[in-house]
């Protein structure tokens, strides 16, 4: 009986440590990880490549004027320590997306031609507002045609289909 | 953010799975600022779980050049 006992609180304490672990939900697939000057200039890559993040998206622009400051740095570093690297660009589709994207976009750019990514994605952050989608939609057609005609390849969008997604990615 | 590989056997189409909101740098999940943090990342904004209840997963596709 004692031994059922022990048994048992010791599953329920296994359960229970399962359910309060940070993380639990985030085990069992390679992990990645979004950074940006916010982080700071001095992530330590090799320690996140030691705890286990294999890829990371590194910030290289925002809005329509803003450079990651620390970008070509997270890239480098992070690359060094074998993570796989990509971009992403935060944009703000739900503000300003109506209007004229490209600019945004096209001044920017470098760094998808730049080679720093290994893949590239189109961060969808904005305000937390809801987005109307044909702003989204004008994104996304601007987008596309502009990362086309300046890489030569296509864009794969993907979207909730209710607010904007948190990513598109290209390739 | 914190991202989860996977991949449609069928497809082979690479996945990066993730809240459809949020970033280290405006507001992840307590989970996510957790395993950022012990990643060795530092500020990872915390936002409340509210923020993303009621939002679908949605997943990253990309490919390796």
């Amino acid at each position: 009986m004692k031994t059922s006992v022990k048994f048992t609180t010791a599953l329920a304490a296994a359960a229970l440590a399962l359910i309060l672990a940070p993380g639990r939900a985030l085990a069992g697939r390679p992990l990645g990880v979004d950074v940006s000057s916010y982080q700071g200039g001095s992530i330590n890559w090799t320690s996140v490549k030691d705890y286990g993040i294999v890829f990371a998206w590194a910030k290289a622009t925002e809005g329509t004027g803003v450079i990651d400051g620390d970008f070509t740095k997270n890239e480098n570093n992070g690359k060094a320590a074998g993570v796989y690297m990509g971009a992403y660009h935060f944009p703000y589709p739900d503000v300003f997306a109506q209007g004229s994207p490209s600019g945004s976009i096209v001044n920017h750019i470098y760094w998808t031609t730049s080679g720093w990514s290994s893949w590239s994605s189109l961060g969808a952050v904005g305000t937390g507002a809801p987005v109307v989608c044909s702003y989204v939609s004008n994104y996304l057609n601007v987008f596309a045609t502009e990362r086309t005609m300046l890489c030569g390849r296509n864009i794969t969008p993907h979207q909730d289909g209710r607010r904007t997604g948190h990513h598109w990615a290209v390739r | 953010m914190v991202y989860q590989y996977a991949m449609r056997p069928r497809t082979g189409i690479g996945f990066a799975l993730g809240q459809p909101y949020g970033s280290s740098e405006n507001g992840d999940t307590g989970d996510e600022v957790a395993t950022s943090q012990a990643a060795g990342l530092s500020n990872v904004q915390f936002r409340k779980e509210s923020f993303f209840m009621g939002e679908p997963i949605v997943g990253t596709m990309f490919s390796a050049n």
